[in-house]
């Protein structure tokens, strides 16, 4: 038989204590769909549009069909990083990576 | 033209969540960012409720304590547990989310503000709670079981999840994923970074990696800096989260070949990945590797990485050559990073 283990906490997410936009990040959707009208009206009209950074490759994966077969193999690119080094000087750093505290 | 303005001044948003200093940094005006940064505080305490190990009315202390038995998972756990497997598959079993019982062993029961509050505290040695006396060899995160089709999962006897670190990049990674509807953002976990799109008018966020505090006496000083831009930077080390116990220095990372934690000549690993839990779970692997074979390691897999030894030495993959600051923490080295060993 199966135990069902979500306690107390977890009902409570479920009761909509949170958003709706964080209840849909927790009920297991890794890429966000973000469909809250609240969101639309909240919504900046002039978020910066920030050209895309020359230096961080974004990883992608591509599926391919093996020939000849009906079956499939995921390509990972690899872990973005830095392509270059940085072209300007960095201003005052915002946050500081470092183990956990 | 004017200068773009300073990414700090953009607005913040700092708490305490998970045992650790969070903070969630939106660039947007502040009456815009407000409420999701306020959304982002609520999501980190919500999910602590359900993945910490230290409450006791969490899904995972709920899991912990049912071993045996075919559990039904919130949808949460589930891919939360599942990216953590999915690590562990792609480190080789270095990062394995299945030993709290070795960690326990290991004297790190409570949280650590509850442990001590000092860095080196002495813990008493009591029976292991996980002890079963089952041979340590041959366990590990290969030894569960799961049903994908209902989200079930059941933990072998002397088995016990230990999400921690993980948990916290999979949060910070979906608290980005929420920000970036509203514009360029940056989440602070404790140490752990994950970044959205660059701020306005630069090419990332600018971050730096702390040196580790037994090497500067517990000044602040940068070893290296660098531009966070969609990916994220994770820093682990047995610099801070360290304890006496059974007469000997423990620390948390454990190396799963042997049950203990690891004996490793690394203060600290920084890694650089597309996702937070990449991050983490490649970090603690290099922790556990050493130096030596972290860099062999990572080098192959051109992942960039920053690693400080125990004698001050700052060591980089090819891909984060250009990281180091230049400051030398060598001179500043004391004993302090000996006696974490």
């Amino acid at each position: 038989m199966t135990k069902r283990t979500t306690g107390p906490a977890y009902r409570w997410l479920n009761a909509g204590a949170v958003s709706m936009g964080i209840l849909a990040s927790l009920v297991g959707a890794r890429a966000l769909q973000w469909q809250d009208n609240d969101k639309a009206a909240a919504a900046p009209t002039s978020v910066p549009q920030v050209e895309s950074s020359p230096v961080i490759h974004l990883p992608t994966s591509t599926l391919r069909q093996n020939a000849g077969e009906d079956t499939f193999a995921i390509e990972l690119a690899p872990i973005p990083t830095l392509a270059a080094p940085a072209s300007v000087p960095l201003p005052r750093p915002v946050a500081r990576s470092r183990s956990s505290r | 033209m004017t200068a773009p303005r300073d990414p700090a001044t953009w607005p913040e948003r700092t708490f305490y969540a998970m045992g650790c200093e969070m903070s969630a940094r939106l660039a947007v005006e502040p009456h815009v960012a407000a409420t999701p940064l306020a959304q982002v505080e609520a999501f980190f305490h919500a999910a602590e409720s359900a993945l910490s190990r230290f409450r006791p009315d969490s899904e995972v202390a709920s899991v912990n304590a049912h071993p045996g038995q075919w559990l039904s998972l919130s949808p949460l756990l589930w891919d939360v547990m599942s990216i953590a497997l999915e690590v562990a598959e792609q480190t080789g079993g270095l990062f394995d989310p299945t030993l709290l019982c070795a960690l326990e062993t290991a004297g790190y029961r409570h949280s650590f503000e509850q442990m001590t509050v000092t860095t080196n505290a002495t813990i008493p040695v009591e029976a292991s709670p996980c002890s079963n006396h089952i041979p340590w060899r041959g366990r590990g995160y290969r030894q569960l079981r799961r049903r994908h089709d209902h989200r079930e999962l059941v933990l072998p006897a002397g088995m016990k999840l230990d999400l921690g670190g993980i948990a916290k990049g999979y949060i910070a990674q979906t608290a980005v994923n929420h920000l970036r509807s509203w514009g360029p953002a940056l989440v602070d976990a404790g140490g752990d970074l994950v970044a959205g799109d660059a701020p306005p008018g630069y090419q990332g966020w600018p971050v730096a990696v702390a040196a580790p505090s037994p090497l500067v006496q517990g000044n602040n000083l940068d070893v290296a800096q660098l531009w966070l831009v969609n990916a994220a930077l994770a820093t682990s080390g047995i610099d801070y989260r360290r304890w006496q116990a059974q007469g000997r220095p423990m620390h948390h990372i454990i190396d799963p070949r042997s049950g203990e934690p690891a004996a490793t000549d690394l203060l600290s690993a920084t890694v650089l990945a597309s996702t937070a839990v990449q991050a983490e779970g490649w970090a603690k692997a290099a922790i556990i590797l050493g130096s030596a074979s972290a860099l062999g390691e990572l080098r192959q897999r051109r992942i960039a990485a920053l690693f400080v030894r125990r004698d001050g030495k700052i060591l980089t993959t090819p891909l984060a050559q250009w990281w180091p600051t230049g400051h030398a923490i060598r001179e500043q080295h004391n004993n302090a990073g000996q006696q974490a060993s």
